[in-house]
């Protein structure tokens, strides 16, 4: 947009404006409150599909199968969401790590190497222990550093 | 800048949401949420042509869509809810194009950011959506409306306008302070 010249400035102004800014409304404080207490609800289900998520990515990575990919993503992408609802920030991270890689993999039609795939499933298994203290993922940054690196490789096979 | 109006509120019992997105975690997620802040009309669409239908039908005053929302019968593409908006946001007669529209991304990798806020979006968030976030950016788009950049290529927010907080960049989740987590919510 920021080349084009042959535009122009409108004004809009929605419903939305007109009454998301009427006094009655919900404070940051009371939304603060209530989308915890949403999020509590969410808890049980949430605990239940990680395990659904989290226990096919990781037999398909042990038992790499090139042809289930879709599949795979779909796993972890699953994975990656419920854990970031649970606060399990470690494996968060890990399952984005193995996102990006069967991304790759599903997208660019790069290879993935059976050694490489144990290597994220060996990671989400140990992150799917809940080691991790609160949001600091500092004890585990060689880890994840580790993950990126690896999943840098696995994508640059399609420039290759 | 910062994106909190600690004194404001926000105002959403008159507001009709719709939300597209394949996840049915999310788009229960979601209406718990948006139900939290006060909505009291949110719609559901799990693939484009039903949000599309839902668009055209009711009274929708506000979207928020995942970039993958899949196309009915269409292989799953990263970037067809990206599509989505922007079709709605170019269409000349469509009664919603002018709807704020909020787009949630699961992976900054395929699909940049720019990309997905050149669809016309006013924002771009990452998934996992923190819940007090997604609240932030509702308010701001309430408070601080922008005018409109419209050409036969964009239509959509201006963007010559910067928000130096965060830019528009979904944050990783390490790096989100402001997430919430079931841990936190049980206490």
């Amino acid at each position: 947009m920021g080349e084009e010249t042959g535009g122009r400035l409108v004004t809009v102004k929605t419903k939305f404006h007109r009454e998301a800014v009427r006094p009655g409304g919900v404070s940051r404080s009371g939304a603060n409150m209530s989308s915890a207490r949403a999020v509590a609800a969410l808890k049980a289900d949430v605990e239940q599909q990680i395990g659904s998520a989290v226990i096919p990515l990781v037999e398909l990575l042990q038992n790499w199968d090139a042809t289930k990919v879709d599949q795979g993503c779909d796993w972890a992408a699953l994975t990656r969401d419920l854990a970031g609802l649970a606060g399990l920030h470690l494996l968060t991270e890990v399952a984005m790590h193995s996102f990006d890689c069967l991304d790759a993999v599903a997208v660019d039609g790069v290879p993935l190497k059976p050694a490489e795939a144990v290597c994220y499933a060996d990671a989400l298994i140990f992150a799917q222990q809940d080691l991790c203290r609160g949001s600091d993922l500092e004890p585990y940054r060689d880890l994840l550093k580790d993950l990126e690196t690896l999943t840098n490789r696995v994508a640059g096979r399609a420039a290759a | 800048m910062a994106l909190k109006f600690a004194e404001d509120s926000v105002n959403l019992s008159e507001i009709g949401f719709l939300i597209a997105d394949p996840s049915d975690l999310y788009r229960e997620l979601f209406r718990r949420l948006l139900y939290g802040f006060g909505a009291k009309t949110v719609h559901e669409a799990s693939e484009a042509q039903t949000a599309a239908r839902l668009l055209a039908d009711r009274d929708v005053d506000f979207l928020i869509c995942a970039a993958d929302l899949p196309k009915p019968g269409a292989a799953k593409s990263m970037s067809s809810g990206i599509d989505f908006v922007r079709a709605v946001r170019l269409d000349t007669k469509h009664k919603c194009r002018s709807i704020p529209m909020i787009v949630t991304m699961g992976t900054a990798r395929r699909i940049s950011v720019g990309q997905a806020r050149d669809c016309g979006a006013n924002f771009v968030l990452s998934k996992p959506v923190a819940p007090v976030v997604l609240y932030d950016r509702i308010n701001w788009i309430a408070r601080r409306p922008r005018p409109f950049w419209e050409s036969e290529t964009y239509y959509g927010p201006d963007r010559r306008f910067r928000e130096e907080d965060h830019a528009g960049v979904p944050k990783r989740r390490q790096t989100d302070e402001q997430a919430i987590n079931l841990e936190d919510a049980d206490g």
